[in-house]
């Protein structure tokens, strides 16, 4: 217990982590593990240390400033850039880290850390500066005007329930919620239960085709971790459904479900 | 240099090199960087250097912190060693005696006794679950909800109710579905919010990185029949670039109770009533 005791004594005396020191050193007291003179001792750093956090800002000391970029100029002298066949990220490192540790007690103010942070900067670029970010995926539909929530049929075929369809402008979304039996053993089966696909359709032969989203928090049915006892998702259909549709099918392996439109 | 900014900044100093020490125990107890890595040997040097060169730190100083970095690279956690019997009873005497003051309409010694519990956690005197234990009854004292409320399993579905057509906000409920322990809430959210100059524009993705500070917040639930739910996991969204809506779920505990006739989501000051 002493090696825990002495870390958390030192690892929450900035209270870096939000909690009641005082209250905690008051606890171990209590406890009988930590002695009074010990107790006093601490909390003694702790008050030290809070009274030197509301100073974060400044002010700054110009002849320390001046003494810190000293070093800086020094340090920086032998980094090379990163795009360079003489790179040393240890020798980068050493700059690097001397520097924020100038800035973060408050050895040098923003202003004059500004021009080190810039060089630092440049030295990471690589030629012809960086590239730009990729696009951002184009969405195969909105989902902005929501017309309709049909809720599906109460019925569950081998395990599988559609619990509502919400219709889009641009889309359909079918939602489902799938009891899982004991997980096979063979892995196609395996795949064919959880990734089996729907289908959608209407009396009006509209071509719906599943919408696979650009992205992997969206529709996208992906395996799941483990084996659930359920599962609960969603598949996106374009286009949206016609107006003078009356009747939607969903399909599910050799199962179908009708459901009419209102 | 003053006395005054010397104390100020072997503070500091202090401060940081704790902060640097903590990190490389957690990277070295993930196993993240190898012990004796150049590169992380020659950061610690950069910072200890700096440190002295401003006279924040001295050379005594140095040579211990750097002592205690490089040992930090190869730190594993220390085995836990059950508590004397004597000082885990003082322990348990003395949350007990602090917990005892606290109600609803006194929640001061809150604060306090969440850093007695972590304390004992700390260091060892109380297993995590035990603390987890006494942090849910502390909560509960003061009529808090629970640090790990019961969460719906999505299991067993019982009914699906489609919303009311109306939105509040851009918000729309689309479905409920009751399951045997509990309610989830579906929502389409289309509202177009405006940027820092006033400017309506579409989701995008900054909006997706930050999704998990701006979810639509749902402000609760409720029956007729009085039922006190609790929200567990927050909403799982939908949403995606160049998407200008968003939508997901929002659960809740305990289950739509029998003879309860009508459910009530509040969202921003008003409501909406789903009935059965």
């Amino acid at each position: 217990m002493s090696e825990r005791l002495e870390l958390f004594l030192e690892d929450h005396v900035d209270d870096h982590a939000g909690h009641d020191y005082a209250a905690a050193i008051e606890a171990l007291l209590a406890a009988g593990i930590l002695s009074m003179e010990r107790a006093e001792s601490w909390k003694a750093e702790h008050a030290r240390l809070s009274a030197s956090r509301h100073h974060f800002q400044g002010p700054y000391d110009e002849e320390l400033e001046a003494r810190a970029v000293e070093l800086l100029e020094a340090l920086f002298a032998p980094v090379r850039p990163l795009a360079s066949d003489e790179w040393d990220p240890a020798v980068f490192q050493r700059y690097q880290e001397a520097l924020s540790a100038l800035r973060v007690i408050g050895a040098l103010s923003l202003e004059r850390a500004r021009p080190w942070l810039e060089l630092q900067h440049a030295t990471l670029t690589p030629p012809g500066g960086r590239p730009e970010p990729e696009p951002e995926p184009e969405m195969p539909f909105a989902a902005g005007e929501l017309s309709a929530v049909l809720a599906g049929p109460a019925g569950r075929l081998d395990g599988m329930r559609v619990t509502s369809l919400e219709l889009y402008g641009d889309c359909v979304i079918v939602r489902f919620h799938q009891l899982l039996p004991p997980e096979p053993a063979d892995p196609v089966e395996r795949r064919e239960l959880v990734s089996s696909p729907f289908e959608l359709e209407d009396e009006a032969g509209t071509p719906y085709r599943p919408a696979l989203v650009p992205e992997p928090r969206g529709c996208r049915r992906r395996e799941p971790k483990g084996w659930p006892e359920a599962l609960v998702g969603w598949q996106a259909f374009v286009p949206g459904v016609p107006l003078d549709a009356r009747t939607l099918t969903v399909g599910w392996r050799e199962r179908r479900w009708l459901t009419s439109i209102g | 240099m003053s006395r005054e900014l010397t104390d100020v900044l072997h503070d500091r100093a202090l401060m940081a090199l704790r902060s640097h020490l903590r990190a490389e125990r957690y990277h070295a107890s993930m196993g993240h960087f190898e012990a004796g890595d150049p590169v992380t040997h020659a950061g610690y040097e950069g910072r200890l250097l700096a440190m002295e060169w401003v006279g924040a730190i001295s050379a005594e100083e140095v040579a211990s912190w750097r002592q205690r970095l490089h040992e930090a690279a190869s730190w594993r956690e220390p085995p836990r060693e059950p508590p004397a019997r004597a000082v885990r009873e003082r322990a348990i005497a003395h949350l007990e005696e602090r917990i005892a003051p606290l109600s609803p309409s006194m929640r001061d010694g809150f604060v306090a006794c969440i850093g007695a519990i972590v304390a004992y956690e700390q260091t060892g005197v109380l297993m995590a679950e035990e603390a987890l234990a006494w942090r849910e009854r502390l909560r509960a004292r003061i009529d808090m909800e629970p640090e790990r409320p019961p969460r719906c399993s999505r299991r067993d579905l019982v009914r699906v109710l489609p919303g009311p057509p109306e939105r509040i906000r851009g918000l729309r409920v689309t479905t409920v579905e009751l399951y045997a322990d509990g309610v989830v809430v579906r929502w389409h959210d289309a509202q177009r919010r405006p940027d820092a100059s006033g400017t309506p524009r579409i989701w995008s993705d900054t909006d997706r990185q930050t999704a998990g500070h701006g979810d639509p917040y749902l402000g609760g639930l409720s029956d007729d029949l009085g039922t006190r739910y609790i929200g567990g996991g927050g909403p799982d969204l939908g949403i995606n670039g160049g998407w200008k809506v968003r939508f997901g779920s929002s659960s809740f505990t305990p289950a739509f109770p029998n003879g309860a006739r009508r459910l009530t989501v509040a969202y921003e000051g008003s409501d909406f009533e789903i009935e059965l």
